[in-house]
């Protein structure tokens, strides 16, 4: 027998359930991503679209910028709970996401056909934990991921990209008497040329976004010492093994030292940034202008006229280890799902969809930029600037076989070093020890 | 009524002590509090709370990510770990590449205490005497020269930075004076030797308009007897400028250097957007550094927090002396 | 009188020494001005402040682009909340800290002032714990919660100078005020409403103008508040504009420009309110 309570109770349930369930059959499913990178929403939105016309299922592309923005937006979110299904972040980065059990486990996810689908050197080096970035985690006490284990997967990547690429202006080295079609195969060679520019045409040498102290460390410093000491030496440089006053390492700093005694900066360097550099060399204020495979689009998007470029990857000194730098690329934004995420499943759909070649094809032809994802190299596929990228990248770079962490402090002291060579403030024999002299204290610090 | 009697009226208050007070007298007497109660609850949640969390950060090692927080206490490793007084240390002399850079950004921040608090009274104080004396045109001059109070944001140092540049505006008009060797040839930005100087210039003109004001209130509450009384007496202008009018404003520089001072320790926003501490590290300041460990790539909020507090504690000392100083003299 | 003069440069000294700081004062205000007519590559290589051709174009397609209207009510409502915000609580502080007693009033009053000497930059992530915490910003968040979230704080900022201000005006007004209106049988908060409030109209002007410049000019703590792009705020619309591949520098300060100038307008028709309020809070104190 029902009592008219039991049944007022039942009717209610029903009702409930049957409204429910009839909202939950209408509404579809909505995921949210983040990015970071304003300019990659128009290609983003692109592949949700066609996400959308294939599963039904919406996702809503949200930017926060600039960075310092993204990261503690992502702080906050991550302590309220409210993080968005799918996030966006600087390669490598993701293992502090990890760590604190933000992010969803994809280490059985991501299988060999999935895999292969990456640029080589870009999942297999950053988005699972290896074995040397794990001992390195060991090692420091106050590393913060030391709770991921060797083999665990987090995160896919999604662009990829390099630096250690120059680009010239044709016109300019034409006026003072070069082929421009002819790229120079020595360091000093190309010094060479930079100094009959100036002195035949009066333009400056060299652009790059010198204000940002990283820049001469990672996109110029860096290509230099291992082409220079190969890889066992650099290595052992900057794990404090071996001294930056090893002739290999002495001649890339004495390198940079004369770049100024010749004054080839564009004037004004030390106040430049990246961008505003990239637009000094597109307004004919330098010859040459240092960057990496995100800088054509940019300068063809400044109007630069594409003809009038020439590219070549930084070449070694002379006597280097390696005659010439391959490029590879390394990743640089990875994707992952949250475990916030109400519908994880969908999440990773959409992982696995956007980062299929297709997907990151037009990715690629709105941005320019490239997916970390082999595409085609077909100019109507992926637009003008792709095919000429893929073409300047290898499968194999230097950098990969390199496993030394260069710490923070020495990378300080050297970064502050190379500015004070252009203020003319110090001088490679006086550079060199102070930045062994950080690198001892900073392992010492590490070891204990 | 006499003291046995208030004993029983007000019921047993021991031997010696003061009788207590109702309740309701004592709401009564405290009532004004009611005045700054929306005041306190603002400060106790918004400033007292934040203030006290990141007091007890500085303790703490943090990249910003898991859990960190004070109600009710969290800290997970890896991502958050006690730490002590290491944070501290670290910055202060136990870390060589740390403290070399923080002693340096701090020698930056005095150079700019000292260089902008004097150089805005230098020009300020001339400036509203000047406009004291120009009594046509006054309020257009005065429109004029306080528009560089209005905007402190991005648009007016974009603007500066252009000035600043190696082929900007304030080269060129070297140049065309004949003082072409004083140009910055690398910008007056891009040059160690100019760079500091240039941006203590920017801070300058933003701070030159109030104090400008606040001097002009003070010079026009002067009674001119008593300059005219002066020069009976023999003095010059010499004397008249310091014996009469630079102490009776002496509480609006007091206004002024202080001020001046808090600013000077607290600025980060402004060298971010224009120098970012180049070149070379030459005008990098210690909020940069704080800014830089809160919210760059490095994230260490607990470092942050603990040069915060050496900040502040700086400030506040610089406070204390200001206002010995100012009480010392008008007693 | 005559005797004085002697002492004294002559006046157009003094208009010469006022004309040249007067061009350093606004120089970088004209040079954004004539930016934002001039095409993108003139504006790297024309030094002169009056363009070769003037384009009026770029100011109106800025205009267009930056959604004006739309990003300036925004602006206002959240500008005009701090405002009001600091003048109903500070003036009430003010007023209880010059004129009223009660335990512990000097020992408050210095905590408040304290506040003014932590590095703002130290708060920011506690208060975006707080904010979450406290349901104004967060997954379910309104445009009002995220707006009342957001200006909060920015009262608590703006609290130490305005409780200064206020509390050092209402100690210079004679205590006779106070006695008088005393006598006709008005209550503290009658005092305060009726007679102190509104003498304090110059105070009330200069409080009110600062912090509305600074609320009107702020970044960072906007940008980490603001998740949702139709709720932002001008300067943050204008930072959208900034972040296109292609930097335009006569955009940038077209930009600049449509976003300061209601500033500058509401300052020149204030000023002269500003200016009295400042001397009155500043020097009598």
């Amino acid at each position: 027998m029902l009592t008219r309570k039991r049944f007022f109770v039942l009717a209610v349930a029903l009702i409930v359930l049957s409204l429910s369930g009839g909202a939950m059959a209408q509404d579809p499913i909505e995921l949210t991503m983040w990015t970071w990178k304003i300019f990659h929403v128009p290609g983003l939105e692109a592949i949700a679209a066609n996400f959308e016309a294939e599963t039904g299922i919406k996702v809503n592309v949200e930017a926060y910028n600039p960075d310092e923005v993204y990261r503690t937006k992502i702080t906050t979110s991550a302590q309220s709970g409210d993080l968005p299904d799918i996030l966006s972040f600087w390669s490598g980065g993701q293992w502090e996401l990890a760590a604190t059990d933000m992010l969803v486990e994809l280490t059985d996810v991501v299988d060999e056909s999935w895999q292969s689908e990456f640029l080589p050197g870009t999942f297999e080096l950053q988005s699972v934990m290896t074995q040397s970035t794990y001992d390195f985690c060991q090692q420091d006490a106050d590393c913060t991921y030391s709770n991921i284990e060797v083999g665990q997967v987090f995160s896919v990547p999604m662009l990829a990209g390099q630096a250690f690429f120059l680009f010239g202006n044709k016109q300019m080295i034409a006026d003072a008497g070069f082929d421009p079609n002819v790229t120079p195969a020595t360091a000093e060679e190309w010094m060479d040329m930079m100094l009959t520019i100036k002195e035949t045409t009066g333009n400056a040498g060299l652009v790059t976004g010198v204000q940002n102290p990283a820049v001469l460390h990672f996109w110029l410093f860096n290509p230099l010492m291992i082409t220079s000491c190969g890889v066992e030496t650099y290595d052992a440089i900057w794990s404090g093994e071996d001294s930056f006053t090893n002739p290999c390492a002495m001649k890339v700093l004495e390198w940079f030292y004369a770049m100024s005694t010749n004054d080839l900066w564009m004037p004004g360097i030390l106040q430049t940034n990246i961008d505003p550099a990239d637009v000094a060399f597109s307004q004919e204020m330098a010859a040459f202008d240092l960057g990496g495979t995100y800088t054509l689009g940019f300068l063809i998007a400044q109007g630069m006229d594409p003809e009038n470029i020439v590219s070549f990857a930084v070449p070694p000194l002379e006597g280097s280890v390696f005659p010439i730098l391959e490029i590879a690329p390394a990743p640089l934004i990875d994707v992952m799902v949250t475990k916030n995420s109400e519908h994880p499943d969908e999440a990773l759909q959409f992982l696995q969809y956007m980062t299929t070649p297709e997907q990151m094809s037009v990715f690629a032809k709105i941005n320019g930029d490239l997916p970390a994802v082999k595409v085609s190299s077909d100019p109507e596929i992926v637009g003008s600037v792709m095919p000429g990228l893929l073409n300047a990248i290898s499968d194999y770079s230097p950098f990969q076989e390199s496993t030394a962490q260069q710490l923070q402090e020495p990378s300080s002291v050297l970064q502050l070093g190379l500015q004070q060579f252009i203020t003319g403030e110090i001088t490679p024999e006086e550079l060199a020890p102070a930045i062994d002299e950080a690198n001892t204290a900073a392992w010492e610090q590490l070891g204990s | 009524m006499t003291q046995t009697q208030l004993k029983s009226a007000y019921g047993s208050a021991p031997l010696g002590v003061k009788p207590r007070k109702t309740v309701r007298q004592i709401l009564k007497d405290n009532s004004g509090f009611l005045f700054i109660l929306p005041a306190m609850l603002i400060f106790l949640v918004f400033g007292l709370y934040t203030v006290v969390y990141s007091f007890v950060l500085s303790f703490f090692r943090w990249n910003g990510f898991g859990q960190f927080s004070l109600l009710p206490p969290a800290c997970e490793d890896p991502a958050c770990a006690f730490v002590g007084l290491r944070n501290f240390q670290e910055f202060l002399y136990s870390n060589p590449t740390q403290s070399q850079f923080f002693w340096k950004a701090f020698e930056n921040n005095i150079i700019i205490a000292v260089f902008v608090t004097v150089g805005t009274i230098l020009i300020a104080l001339p400036l509203a005497m000047a406009l004291n004396r120009a009594v046509r045109g006054q309020s257009l001059y005065r429109t004029l020269m306080l528009l560089p109070m209005v905007t402190a944001g991005i648009a007016v140092y974009y603007s500066w930075t252009f000035i600043y540049q190696p082929n900007g505006v304030l080269n060129s008009i070297l140049e065309t004076i004949g003082l072409g060797s004083l140009q910055a040839k690398q910008g007056w930005l891009g040059q160690p030797n100019t760079a500091l100087l240039a941006l203590m210039i920017v801070m300058i003109w933003g701070a030159v308009p109030s104090a400008m004001i606040l001097y002009l209130a003070g010079l026009q509450t002067i009674e001119r007897e008593l300059y005219e009384a002066a020069i009976i007496d023999g003095a010059n202008a010499w004397h008249l400028l310091w014996r009469i009018t630079w102490p009776l404003l002496r509480p609006i520089t007091v206004i002024i250097v202080i001020t001046s001072l808090n600013r000077a320790l607290q600025e980060y926003e402004m060298v971010y957007l224009m120098t970012n501490g180049s070149p070379a590290g030459h005008t990098e300041v210690v909020g940069l550094q704080i800014f830089n460990y809160g919210f760059g790539d490095q994230r260490q909020l607990g470092m942050a927090s603990a040069m915060s507090w050496m900040l502040f504690a700086l400030a506040f000392i610089v406070a204390l002396v200001n206002l010995r100083f100012f009480q010392a003299k008008e007693d | 009188m005559a005797k004085l003069r002697n002492f004294v440069p002559s006046t157009l000294f003094y208009y010469i020494v006022l004309t040249a700081y007067t061009i350093i004062s606004i120089y970088p205000f004209l040079w954004m001005v004539s930016s934002a007519l001039k095409p993108n590559r003139e504006v790297l290589r024309n030094k002169s402040l009056i363009p070769n051709e003037i384009m009026f174009n770029v100011f109106v397609d800025t205009w267009n682009q930056l959604d004006f209207f739309k990003y300036f009510v925004n602006s206002a409502v959240i500008s005009i909340a701090v405002v009001l915000g600091i003048i109903v609580v500070y003036s009430m502080a003010g007023y209880g800290f010059a004129k009223t007693k009660f335990w512990g009033r000097d020992l408050f009053f210095m905590a408040f002032l304290g506040l003014l000497l932590v590095p703002g930059v130290t708060v920011l992530i506690p208060l975006m714990q707080l904010l979450r915490a406290l349901g104004f910003i967060g997954p379910d968040s309104t445009q009002f919660s995220t707006y009342a979230g957001l200006v909060i704080p920015m009262i608590n900022g703006g609290g130490p100078f305005a409780i200064f201000f206020f509390r050092n005006f209402y100690n210079t007004l004679p205590g006779e005020l106070r006695d008088a209106a005393r006598v006709d049988g008005c209550s503290e908060w009658g005092i305060y409403l009726r007679i102190y409030l509104p003498l304090s109209a110059p105070v009330i002007a200069t409080v009110g103008i600062l912090n509305f410049i600074g609320s009107w000019n702020g970044f960072v703590w906007p940008s980490l508040v603001i998740n949702n792009s139709d709720w932002f705020t001008l300067p943050l619309k204008l930072r959208d504009l900034d972040l296109q591949a292609v930097i335009q520098w006569n955009v940038r300060m077209a930009g600049s420009l449509i976003t300061i100038v209601p500033v500058i307008l509401l300052f020149i028709v204030l000023q002269r309110y500003y200016i009295r309020g400042l001397t009155a809070g500043a020097t009598k104190g």
